[in-house]
């Protein structure tokens, strides 16, 4: 999957377990867990809720790379 | 998609149409052919041989796959227990092996539920075929398997309630009871983003998998309509069961 992301760092940050990240935006451990594992790409909705908690913006903690290793920005 | 690609699609598609074509002659014939042998057999003394062995292997299954299932559950369970005191680094890396070995409990369980539906007929359709020819077949059999069905049935219900509570804990925003029949719904209910995300890759693949198998059960009824006289009622069963899913899917696809 092309979509990577820092979620647990910025997590990490804030304080929280995945449980308590969860209830801040409105989403389960489950999913939480899942983005952190690379394993689920969070709607856009989820991703801005993310950002917004973090106080980053989406781009900070979402990265797209191609499949060729590149990243899109660079 | 280029012309080359769609030729090669078409190509692939009308070899599949005359292999099956083929295939269905052969088996069509095949059929016919030893109709013979299973007419010559008998039944009846097939039914009276199977009749007490199957009721004990209905016990013994449903003994051994609950316990298996009971087993996985409670070791889940501990291992929860004991990530519960552990630092939250730990429970985040380790609490999705103890979810896994939960669904794992229940499918042992709802597979062997599944088998209990056709265990326990064949029970009974053996003591029918032979109490048909006019011999006489103690009850001991039926009420073997009657017993093992409820009390499988019993030991699924509390297995799932189980799980069920110790998912609860595991995400408190789960909901539902398992002994409310609006249960499914519910517990869909509070699936989030992803959750429904993995629920709709499942159904989709169950969808597939369910007509693929109706197909292949076709051919097998089609069979044995020709060589055990068993009617048009499995094919039927399979078609009703095919137009379902069909509709289902398609209407809540769109």
């Amino acid at each position: 999957m092309p979509l990577y992301n820092h979620l647990k760092e910025f997590r990490a940050k804030l304080g929280v377990n995945q449980q308590e990240m969860g209830a801040l935006v409105g989403t389960s451990r489950q999913t939480i867990s899942q983005i952190e594992r690379g394993d689920y790409s969070p709607s856009v909705t989820l991703a801005l809720k993310i950002a917004s908690t973090c106080g980053v913006k989406v781009e900070d903690i979402f990265e797209y790379i191609s499949d060729e290793g590149d990243s899109k920005d660079e | 998609m280029n012309k080359k690609q769609n030729i090669k699609i078409y190509f692939t598609f009308a070899v599949l149409m005359i292999f099956c074509l083929v295939a269905g002659f052969f088996v069509g014939k095949f059929a016919r052919n030893i109709q013979d042998t299973i007419d010559g057999i008998n039944w009846c003394l097939v039914a009276e041989n199977i009749y007490i062995p199957t009721s004990i292997f209905f016990v013994v299954l449903t003994f051994i796959t609950y316990g298996i299932s009971f087993f996985i559950y409670i070791s889940a369970k501990k291992k929860y227990i004991k990530l519960e005191k552990m630092d939250d680094e730990t429970f985040e890396s380790e609490i999705d092996h103890v979810e896994l070995a939960l669904s794992k409990s229940m499918i042992i369980s709802a597979v062997m539920y599944l088998f209990s539906l056709c265990a326990f007929p064949i029970v009974v359709l053996c003591r029918e075929a032979v109490e048909i020819s006019g011999k006489e077949l103690s009850l001991t059999g039926v009420i073997i398997a009657e017993i093992c069905f409820m009390f499988g049935m019993a030991l699924f219900l509390i297995i799932n309630a189980l799980i069920v509570n110790l998912e609860k804990k595991i995400n408190p925003e789960k909901q539902g009871n398992i002994f409310d029949i609006h249960f499914r719904k519910k517990w869909i209910n509070c699936m989030d983003e992803a959750e429904l995300m993995k629920a709709a890759k499942g159904a989709q693949k169950a969808y597939s998998a369910g007509m693929l198998t109706g197909m292949i059960l076709w051919v097998i009824a089609f069979v044995l309509m020709l060589t055990l006289h068993t009617g048009i009622l499995p094919i039927i069963c399979i078609m009703i069961m095919m137009i379902v899913m069909l509709l289902v899917g398609e209407m809540n696809s769109r």
